[in-house]
């Protein structure tokens, strides 16, 4: 009856979906979110384990090559470990910029104190000769570096300065937006190869040099204005494998406000509106549910006025009617990117042995051992930096380690990914055999790997296809008022680490107000009584002052 | 060390609190409402300062008697009608309880692993006037020993026992629901309220007191009889987990860095081996991103 209805039903509880859930549920709106996997998270889950090999195991029978099935390729190292439970491993292992929509919300929603975060405490570039360099990512890493010629290290200064700055309407922009970014940094500040490169990879995250150089400015600035807001670093990593645990906060929030959690259960039935209903006059019956939703193991049907999906979630039966959300500053949203997971139980070190400490009396003369074999940290391979490797796009491994709270002790995981750009790997190819040489890269660096090469615990390889095909509003429909639009789509997620959390964010505000302009104009009157009238995303939260003055 | 604590009462800050930190998980209050229901509570103990709570209950019975009765209580529950911190007295220490309604996610076997992440304490409650929530708070705590920290401390909470006691004083029916608050943050649709009407109140109790008990002996858990109408064991059930934490454990891992060597925090300002207080920051007027 009543409380079978409800305004809205959400398919898939990815991180899109899941933000997407508490902000309706938050001004009001009675939402039921589903998921046909029996865990949070959807693709963007945080799995331990023997979940993982399970899930790995299921794609394995996916055909090699195909454009419609999400993970192809997918191969395991057989061996399960003790404490396999202990870990939390990512499908979408992803870093949050200090500044940014995901912080935003974050914040707003209140969500930030369901979960823990720490600071990434490292960021190394690959070099050709197979030794990392640190990033020098603030005005005062490029003070301090010595590897940096005098010159140089101004003409690093006039850039970051520049690209700090507003640099929309300034002349070393102007008729340059779409220069591919290094032809830029070498025209405007005539940085130097090694300048470029670190720029442009662990800066500006470009996964190609001739990427444009305006969207990449932003996205250097943007990692500029990270920095200092929660430390030195410009990322944080989200405790428990980050993307999974943010959603569940999220479907927390959304449950405290009276969202419906159902897991697990198949979907055996999602009716649209029958004819009926669209040959009905236009005002329509304010009890008649459009859609009735059947469960797998459930005791009654489910209705809703609107239904919102995941692309992965949406039933054939309505993909005609669907409309698509398009994405907004979601750089990559079609881009396919090869995975690995690895297990190590040997730190990786990010010490420069290059660099011998002739620092006048900086604590810099002895560097903190968290430093040197970071539980938080990532390494970027430009391209061609790698033997085998991607000759056009630059690949990233993250590491976590314990402190992230994904990891047993002494065991560190490593996420490699590679997008798939410039057609240099045949869909043939295996995912594993793509990858093989970003690990060992990876793997040379473990601690005292010369005299004893690190040899991972556990490996996942496999690719993660995202179609290109994105139907736009249903052709055959005609111009629609919002009122008849009641499947959306959301729009896809960025893969790519830098990316993926922010695009989240933004997609899910895109999505929030889709839906709540159809309720609105749905239910006039409800949306003015019951439901708060806001034109922020998320609705103030109230400070808990009175808790603070009394432990202060 | 007080001070950074008080923060984290706010947030959970990674290991200087929520590892080092207790939860528990409970099985509370909505009883009240819905006989038969199950409803979490997951509790958190801030060990630097002796306890820290903080408690997403939305307005569930059990939790306002607990905080308003024999503690004092915060009288707005914070954030989104279901944060609730409390503080109890226990001997010399003041714990600060974290109390985390799973606001029906488990209603559908659908509860977060984020409930069970570092949780230290949990309370199961089943409605002694139905068999079948005992059955369904067994099936509770063997998913609890599975998948929490081994350490867990769990305790089985029989409730309503006031139904079963002598004289009901007034209207039986709904005495069970009448002191519950509108609790719409946490309502669960579908759950109808149907108490049984009148009868007699012995006859009402389904779960003898010692099946129960010797349940709870035979799994380890802490058993208690309560009613969240007039008090009785509630107290006594946070009092006896208390008790049963080891908080001096937790306190000296919590100095030695989590007892991770080699990482300890060198940082000071709330931030303990580079983990972040993202709230911390939200409240400085710096932050201009609020849009």
């Amino acid at each position: 009856m009543d409380d079978s209805h409800f305004d809205v039903i959400i398919l898939g509880t990815g991180l899109t979906e899941s933000i997407t859930a508490a902000a309706l549920s938050k001004v009001g709106y009675k939402v039921a979110h589903i998921d046909t996997n029996p865990y949070y998270g959807s693709e963007d889950a945080s799995l331990s384990l023997d979940e993982l090999i399970a899930w790995a195991d299921k794609h394995a029978l996916n055909p090699i090559s195909s454009d419609q099935i999400k993970y192809t390729s997918v191969s395991h190292s057989g061996t399960q470990l003790p404490f396999a439970r202990q870990y939390s491993i990512s499908l979408m292992p992803a870093l949050i910029y200090s500044m940014g929509p995901l912080i935003s919300s974050l914040v707003s929603s209140g969500v930030a104190r369901y979960g823990g975060y720490r600071l990434l405490q490292r960021i190394s570039i690959f070099r050709e000769a197979g030794r990392l360099a640190s990033v020098p990512g603030s005005k005062e890493d490029v003070f301090k570096d010595k590897e940096i010629s005098l010159i140089d290290k101004r003409r690093l200064m006039r850039f970051l300065m520049f690209a700090a700055g507003e640099f929309e309407d300034k002349p070393e922009l102007s008729g340059r937006e779409d220069m591919p970014f290094h032809e830029f940094l070498q025209a405007a500040f005539s940085l130097n190869n090694e300048a470029q490169a670190i720029i442009t990879y662990t800066l500006a995250y470009c996964i190609t040099p001739s990427d444009s150089s305006k969207p990449a400015l932003e996205r250097v600035r943007r990692f500029l204005r990270s920095a200092g807001r929660y430390g030195p670093s410009s990322f944080l990593v989200g405790h428990y494998g980050g993307a999974g645990e943010i959603a569940q906060g999220f479907c927390r929030t959304a449950a405290v406000s009276g969202a419906v959690y159902i897991l697990g259960r198949t979907i055996i039935s999602l009716s649209p509106p029958s004819s009926a209903d669209e040959v009905a006059p236009p005002e329509p019956p304010k009890s008649t549910a459009a859609f009735t939703v059947t469960l797998d193991d459930f005791p009654e049907p489910l209705t809703c006025d609107l239904v919102i999906s995941s692309r992965k979630h949406l039933p054939e039966s309505l993909s005609v009617q669907a409309s698509y959300i398009p994405p907004h500053n979601v750089p990559h949203p079609n881009i396919s990117v090869a995975r690995c997971v690895a297990i190590i139980d040997r730190a990786l070190t990010f010490s420069t042995s290059t660099q011998p400490s002739f620092v006048d009396g900086e604590e810099s003369a002895s560097p903190r051992p968290d430093d040197e074999s970071p539980d938080a940290a990532m390494i970027v391979f430009p391209p061609s930096s790698v033997e085998g490797g991607s000759n056009s796009a630059s690949a990233t491994a993250i590491l976590m380690g314990e402190g992230t709270m994904s990891t047993p002790a002494g065991k560190w995981i490593l996420y490699l990914s590679l997008p798939l750009v410039g057609g240099q790997f045949t869909s043939d190819q295996s995912a594993e055999s793509t990858l093989r040489p970003y690990l060992s890269a990876a793997l040379s660096f473990g601690i005292d790997a010369e005299a004893n090469p690190l040899q991972p615990l556990f490996t996942l390889f496999y690719y993660e296809r995202h179609s290109s095909i994105t139907p736009t509003s249903s052709p055959n429909a005609s111009p629609e008022s919002a009122s008849d639009k009641n499947v959306l789509v959301t729009p896809p997620s960025d893969p790519l680490a830098s990316e993926f959390f922010d695009a989240a964010a933004t997609n899910a505000e895109a999505t929030y107000r889709a839906a709540s302009s159809f309720l609105k104009q749905r239910r006039p009157e409800t949306a003015s009584d019951e439901v708060a009238e806001t034109d922020s995303f998320w609705p103030p939260v109230e400070q808990d002052a009175e808790d603070e003055d009394e432990w202060e | 060390m007080d001070g950074y604590c008080v923060e984290t009462g706010k947030i959970t800050l990674g290991e200087s609190c929520s590892e080092a930190g207790w939860r528990g998980i409970g099985w509370v209050g909505r009883l009240l409402r819905f006989p038969g229901h199950v409803v979490h509570k997951v509790l958190h103990a801030d060990p630097s300062h002796l306890i820290t709570g903080e408690a997403a209950v939305g307005k569930s019975s059990v939790v306002l008697r607990f905080v308003s009765n024999e503690f004092q209580a915060n009288k707005e529950p914070t954030i989104g009608a279901a944060f609730l911190t409390q503080k109890c007295r226990l001997e010399d220490r003041v714990l600060r309880y974290e109390i985390w309604d799973t606001a029906g996610q488990e209603r559908f076997h659908s509860l977060a692993p984020m409930y069970y992440r570092n949780a230290q304490a949990a309370v199961v409650v089943y409605d002694i006037t139905k068999a079948s929530s005992l059955e369904k708070a067994k099936s509770w705590v063997k998913e609890l020993q599975r998948q929490a920290n081994p350490n867990i401390v769990i305790a089985l909470a029989g409730n309503k026992v006031d139904l079963v006691q002598a004289p009901p004083s007034d209207g039986g029916a709904g005495s069970g629901e009448s002191e519950d608050e509108a609790d719409d943050a946490t309502a669960t649709p579908g759950e109808a309220a149907a108490a049984p009407e009148g009868g007699e109140p012995a006859s009402l109790r389904q779960v003898p007191r010692e099946e129960a008990q010797a349940y709870a002996t035979e799994a380890g858990l802490l058993f208690f009889e309560t009613s969240a109408k007039t008090g009785e064991g509630i107290v006594d059930i946070f009092t006896e987990i208390a008790k049963k934490i080891p908080i001096e454990h937790i306190l000296a891992s919590t100095r030695g860095g989590a007892g991770r060597p080699g990482a300890n925090g060198a940082r000071a300002g709330g931030q303990q081996e580079g983990n972040v207080n993202l709230d911390a920051n939200a409240n400085k007027p710096k932050d201009a991103c609020n849009c």
